[in-house]
């Protein structure tokens, strides 16, 4: 095997995705109740682009040129979804900075709901781009399950760490939202979505078999036990006891929301390793 | 009409000694673990009926490269010939061609080939023996049988760290109306390079005489490298 | 753009003769000599020779800026200009930072494997006087018999360091390699049609090849040219390859029979029984039974007479071209049958009869094609015989489409050095040589008993001071500490040796137990020299001539070291050398006394090639008429050989092909004669077991195996790499990333080739490291389990495992090996008809152990 985007790409898609996510779940709350919100909101915002540039950070010391990155703006490959995604990105990061920017000096009331809005447009656009970079190279487990799986599982993380964040005022939000609820609807739809990149792979073309064969022979670990169990099976089942007051909410948030934010890295990671392997 | 270069190689003339690779890294300046030019081999079958094959491959410049529409910069680009070719100069390093070439004949530079030459002045015996910097020195030259032709039009005739690299077609020696390195050197002749789209050439009229089979055809590439004929 | 092939004749005018008519040029090659343009001012494509296999290719390299960059083929070449694998190598040969820059003294006396010479820098002047003081000691105490020059592989210019120096200072012993390439296989050639030399092949004509060993499109002879031709021969022929490997050539061949190593003779035997017997010889070549009855009738001889109603008639055969098929019959033949043969060569009955069928069928267009891998064994000499005898059966010995002899190269003598040699010198050369050629144990009739060299009996000759002691030695371009059976042997007798020099571009195994170490300029790009060999039909001599000029302070080893060590020895009071060189080698152009080596070097090549550039041989063959032409066309060659002319006009006793060797009997009874033994004895002696009249007939011979199948239960065979280049590639980094391209390698490894099942009985897996064990001793590898091994057969390719050399061929350089040498565990043993060193034919037998 041999590993030509390394961790270093998993990070950027995670980080990236974490932040997209906290910014979509800080926009939501915005626009639901922005007053009874603020502190929350705020973090998202200020978070939100921290961690994309992180990611981007990361992934430029994956680069055998960062310098010529500055060459991407003028040298453009519409074919290229890594060539828009820098632009995506960039238009993101600037927007949420400057989002973020007000938000710290001018408070978050003070926003334009238009470009909370344009933000938001540009993290579901980077949030899907984070799965297209992989499905637009074409491996045959890189299929366009994939940004759908990466962009669920960037709101689940970005959410599940904007959660851990404001732990105090987890109530709060349990007041408005029935978080364990809505955090297994879209764990169900994530789960949905890995099942059917999966079975798309046992089931499709010899090539695909072969990607399938290895994610079950050499990531078995990876996927079953970090990827499915701890990352999305484990909080549908303690959320669903939850549901059914066999436990409290608050006893058991800060494990469960760790793991699905961990869930969602060594998910990425799996997906980023598996296509080079096969 | 435009010119479409394209190489036919008939592994039934080919016996498989790797002339083509080596003269591809001489022709070149490819470090180790780089080759532009390489080979493929299989034996199947259970003693004493066995079958050895051997293909030699080399980037296949297709029609429609994946190599090309992934690149973030337009870096790999295809040439009004048909040349699948690289431009260091805006190539960011981001190894997505690498990623979706399905042929595996796209190398990344890790680090600065040849700086051995530069560096290293051990030798086995002290003013006896040669080292590799005080050959570079002699030659003047980043190793003595650098190939500087290679830099012909602007390329660097040797890749610098961060940058991928791959087979041109020799493009370099195509302006100047030669084949590449490949099929000049091929001891068989297994090799035919020319304009695909000029019917009286030998490549034209030999894709005709046979029934020519690309690699990954699956993939819908459209290969511009042929091979006809069987290896046994 | 101009790719067509009306813009190629233009760019090539000086050469388009050439090769239009031989056409095998793709459409476009490079421009002609020194107008490449785009290459740079300088650039300029210079001929010269590539020596790293026996092909001896005509090439050319490209030099720009003082450096040579590329090669190509020498497109006046008789094979067209093709080169192979190997001269890429080269580059990297020539450039390795590894090869020695200036001579060096040993300052450790202590000799050994492994142990640091600890050698230093000194001046030519100081090495050259050092080698001198050691040859005058020998001259003033009237020994210069134990003086010994070793030859490895070498241009005609060994003419002076070989050939004339060794007797100008009164020494017989000039011991050359030959005895480690290809004696054996000669030995078939001459014994049976009085050809000691390599043959040639119709490819054009042909309709059958029976390959023994022969890996023709990767080693060996003409490789370059077999490599062009076999497509076109494939489609034409049958091709059969005997090989106990899947060999490069065995892949592509029609057929591979993977035959037991060491058994090629009772596989060769029994396809005769099946021509005779199924009478499918060639009756016009061989002749036919007056009656036309086929009295070859297995198991039973053929009858002097018979009864025919009543009446006794006498059974003739009127043989024609040939001699004794009868004889062959009846002392060998009649018994061989393929179920005889399928239990000792591993191949059915079934198949040998339908090989046999088939290359019958082809009749004078077969062609039975003997290479090492059959001869060089302990008893390949009848091997050889044996399946060069199967081209007598079939009549295509110098047939169209068959195997033929070859065109000689015109040719200068070396001056006569007699008028040099003082009595006391003359008789020195006496002396009988070192290497115990013409005892019992050791025939080495290349044509007469002794007539050839025993080259590895020297090791133990040295060490046993039999038939006296050897005192001071050079050696050049050789390496037999590593490349001779048995390599531990020679590791002795080189820490025996009192005084040794040794002319290297490398610090070669064997540099390791130098004296004096002198650089050597490399063959290929930075020296004067030539050869002469055939290639496609046509002979040739082909020039060697400095492309670069060395980076260090090297010297040519045939011409340039002799010379400063004649100009020392005269210093020293003893001018015989100088004064026979400075005599008879003034420039043949303008009549100058060679004063320094490099003038001699240069007048010295002129000399010897004088026939071909002085435009008198122009009818024979390529118009050449001066120096320069001859260095601008880098080759001169024959018009193509015809067949024919040499049937009942063999050198041979009887001028006839001979099944029953009169030639052999000759020479081995005065061979008995000379050593007071009976002939039956003498054959004994040589290892073989024949007795009586069966010794002249190619006949079967057990194949020898050292070690008991109880402890060692492998057979070991070893075979060549396409990227050899003679043992010296090895420190090139190109070698190794390439070295997949010989069926069953692995890049960057030298793995040991073992059948799955094998490996399944030992528990061994892909990758596992074994050590493999012999009598002789061992080395380490890696396991590669592959199909196109023969079960109970375990191979490896030689070249590898060099202790010393460079830091790319060695693991440690001066001490661990990268790899393993197979002569590490190659028995030393020898084929004493020949004289040859074996390496083929399975006669060590292997342990193998998990490490």
């Amino acid at each position: 095997m041999q590993l030509l985007w390394d961790v270093r790409v998993s990070l950027d898609l995670f980080l990236g995705g974490l932040g997209v996510g906290a910014f979509l779940v800080g926009v939501i709350l915005y626009y639901v109740d922005v007053k009874n919100y603020e502190g929350f909101v705020k973090k998202s915002f200020v978070i939100a682009p921290l961690l994309v540039i992180a990611g981007l950070l990361l992934l430029l010391t994956e680069l055998g040129r960062p310098l010529n990155v500055i060459k991407t703006i003028y040298a453009v490959n519409p074919t290229s979804f890594m060539s828009i995604g820098i632009f995506l990105q960039s238009a993101f990061v600037a927007v949420a900075l400057l989002i973020a920017f007000k938000a710290l000096t001018s408070g978050v009331s003070s926003l334009s709901s238009k470009i909370i809005y344009a933000g938001a447009i540009l993290a579901g656009l980077v949030g899907l781009y984070h799965g297209f970079l992989l499905s637009g190279i074409a491996k045959e487990p890189w299929n366009n399950a994939i940004p759908v799986i990466f962009f669920i599982s960037s709101i689940l993380a970005g959410s599940s760490l904007m959660i851990l964040l404001n732990l105090d005022s987890l109530e709060n939000l349990v007041a408005r939202f029935k978080l364990p609820l809505i955090i297994n609807m879209i764990l169900t739809l994530e789960l949905a979505a890995v099942f059917a990149w999966v079975y798309n792979l046992a089931l499709t073309t010899a090539s695909s078999k072969h990607a399938y064969d290895v994610l079950i022979s050499s990531f078995s670990m990876e996927f079953w036990v970090l990827s499915i169990l701890i990352g999305l099976i484990a909080p549908l089942v303690i959320f669903t006891l939850v549901i059914l007051n066999k436990l409290s909410l608050k006893a058991v948030a800060i494990p469960t929301f760790s793991i699905i934010v961990a869930g969602s890295f060594f998910l990425k990671n799996l997906v980023v390793y598996l296509g080079q392997a096969v | 009409m435009a010119k479409k270069y394209g190489m036919i190689i008939d592994l039934h003339r080919c016996v498989g000694c790797g002339a083509c690779d080596l003269a591809c890294k001489s022709e070149n300046n490819t470090p180790v673990g780089i080759d532009w030019a390489s080979h493929k081999i299989e034996t199947y079958g259970v003693f004493p009926k066995v079958t050895y094959t051997h293909t030699p491959t080399l980037c296949n410049h297709c029609e429609d490269a994946p190599c090309v529409r992934v690149c973030p910069t337009h870096a790999m680009h295809k040439t009004e010939e048909g040349f699948v070719v690289h431009d260091p100069s805006i190539c960011i390093g981001c190894k997505s061609c690498m990623l979706a070439d399905p042929y595996g004949v796209i190398f990344f530079n890790k680090t600065d080939a040849f700086s051995d030459y530069v560096s290293d002045d051990s030798s086995i015996v002290k003013g006896g023996t040669f080292s590799k910097k005080e050959l570079s020195d002699k030659a003047k030259a980043p190793f003595p049988n650098f190939n500087a032709a290679r830099g012909a039009g602007g390329y660097e005739a040797i890749r610098r760290k961060g940058t991928v690299e791959k087979c041109t077609f020799c493009n370099h020696r195509v302006a100047q109306g030669l084949s590449p390195a490949c099929v000049v050197a091929c001891p068989a002749d297994a090799r035919i390079f020319g304009d695909l789209n000029d019917e009286k050439s030998q490549i034209a009229t030999t894709l005709k005489a046979h029934k020519p089979t690309v690699l990954l055809p699956e993939k819908g590439t459209n290969p511009k490298v042929f091979y006809i004929r069987s290896y046994n | 753009m101009s790719i067509n092939r009306r813009d190629f004749l233009k760019t090539t005018a000086g050469t388009a003769a050439v090769a239009s008519t031989l056409s095998i040029f793709p459409e476009v090659v490079e421009a002609k000599t020194g107008e490449l343009k785009y290459e740079g001012e300088a650039g300029k494509w210079v001929s010269t020779t590539c020596q790293g296999c026996t092909s001896w290719c005509p090439i050319q390299g490209l030099v720009v800026d003082g450096k040579v960059i590329k090669v190509r083929g020498n497109p006046n070449s008789p094979s067209g200009g093709r080169i192979c694998p190997r001269p890429h190598l080269a580059l990297q040969q020539v450039y390795d930072p590894d090869r020695v820059k200036t001579p060096l003294k040993r300052t450790n006396p202590k000799k050994g494997r492994g142990i640091d010479p600890k050698f230093v820098p000194i001046s030519w002047d100081e090495a050259i006087n050092t080698i001198a003081d050691k040859i005058m000691e020998l001259i003033k105490a009237g020994e210069t018999h134990k003086y010994m020059l070793m030859r490895g592989r070498y241009t005609n210019l060994n003419e002076i360091m070989y050939n004339t120096f060794p007797k100008l200072i009164g020494s017989p012993n000039n011991i050359s390699h030959s005895a480690l390439c290809a004696e054996s296989e000669k030995f078939g050639r001459y014994y049976t049609e009085g050809f000691w030399n390599y043959a040639d092949f119709d490819l054009d004509n042909t309709r059958y090849i029976l390959g023994w060993g022969a890996d023709w499109v990767a080693s060996n002879r003409q490789t370059p040219w077999f490599m062009h031709q076999f497509g076109k021969v494939k489609d034409r022929a049958k091709i059969t390859t005997i090989d106990p490997r899947l060999s490069a050539t065995a892949a592509k061949s029609h057929r591979w029979l993977p035959v037991i190593p060491g058994e090629d003779g009772a596989l060769a035997i029994a396809i005769a029984h099946v021509i005779l017997s199924e009478g499918k010889w060639n009756k016009s070549f061989v002749g036919d039974f007056a009656d036309k009855v086929n009295y070859f009738i297995p198991e039973k001889e053929v009858p002097t007479e018979i009864e025919l109603d009543g009446k006794v008639i006498p059974v003739v055969f009127e043989e024609k071209h040939t001699h004794g098929v009868i004889a062959w019959w009846n002392l060998e033949l009649k018994d061989r049958t393929p179920e005889w043969a399928e239990k000792l060569t591993g191949i059915s009955a079934k198949e040998i009869r339908e090989v046999a069928r088939e290359f019958a069928e082809a009749g004078s267009r077969a062609i039975s094609w003997v290479t090492p891998g059959t001869a060089m064994q302990p008893r390949g000499a009848y091997a050889s015989l044996a399946a060069h005898a199967l081209n007598g059966l079939v009549g295509s010995v110098d047939a169209v489409g068959g195997i033929l002899q070859g065109n000689s190269v015109p040719s200068v003598a070396a001056p006569d050095v007699k008028p040099y040699l003082s009595e006391e010198i003359a008789k020195a050369l006496k002396n009988k040589k070192i290497d115990q050629r013409g005892t019992k144990g050791f025939p080495a009739i290349n044509q007469k008993s002794g007539g050839g060299v025993v080259t590895s009996r020297v090791a133990q000759a040295m060490m046993d001071k039999n038939p006296y002691d050897i005192k001071v030695a050079i050696g050049y371009w050789n390496n037999w500490v590593f490349s001779t059976n048995g390599a531990n042997v020679w590791e002795k007798a080189m820490e025996t040796l009192p005084f040794f020099a040794h002319v290297t571009t490398n610090i070669a195994e064997m540099t390791m137990y130098a004296d004096i170490v002198l650089p050597a300029k490399m063959h290929l790009f930075e020296r004067f020299g030539f050869v002469t060999n055939k290639q496609n039909l046509h002979g040739y001599m082909s020039i060697h001539q400095p492309l670069v000029k060395p980076y260090g302070d090297a010297k040519t080893d045939e011409t340039e070291v002799p010379f400063l060590l004649a100009q020392a020895l005269a210093k020293k009071g003893y001018d015989a050398p100088l004064r026979y060189f400075q005599d008879n080698f003034k420039d043949p152009q303008s009549g100058k006394i060679p004063e320094t080596s490099e003038e001699f070097d240069l007048f010295a090549v002129k000399y010897f090639t004088k026939a071909i550039w002085s435009g008198e041989s122009n009818e024979k063959g390529d118009t050449i008429n001066s120096w320069e032409e001859l260095l601008d066309k880098g080759v001169w060659k024959t018009k193509k050989f015809k067949p024919g002319k040499k049937i009942d006009n063999f050198k041979t006793e009887t001028k006839k092909f001979e099944f029953y060797s009169e030639t052999l009997k000759k020479v081995m009874i005065e061979h008995a004669e000379k050593n007071k033994i009976t002939v039956d004895e003498a054959f004994e002696h040589a290892n073989y077991t024949c007795k009586g009249e069966v010794s002249f007939v190619p006949h079967y011979e057990p194949a020898v195996r050292h070690g008991d199948e109880a402890t060692y239960p492998f057979i070991f065979s070893e075979h060549r790499s396409r990227l050899n280049r003679e043992g010296r590639s090895q420190n090139s980094p190109w070698y190794y990333t390439t070295k997949n391209v010989d069926p069953g390698d692995e890049n960057e490894k030298d793995v040991t080739k073992i059948n799955p099942l094998d490996g399944k009985k030992l528990g061994l897996k892909n990758g596992d490291k074994i050590r493999i064990s012999s009598i002789q001793g061992s080395l380490e590898s890696e396991v590669k389990l592959w199909e196109g091994t023969r079960p109970g057969v375990v191979i490896k390719c030689y070249g590898q495992g060099h202790w010393a050399y460079g830091r790319v061929g060695s693991e440690v350089f001066g001490s661990k090996p990268r790899g393993g040498n197979n002569n590490q565990i190659l028995i030393h043993e020898y084929e004493r008809l020949s004289g040859t060193n074996p390496r083929a034919g399975g006669f060590a037998r292997v342990k193998i152990e998990k490490i």
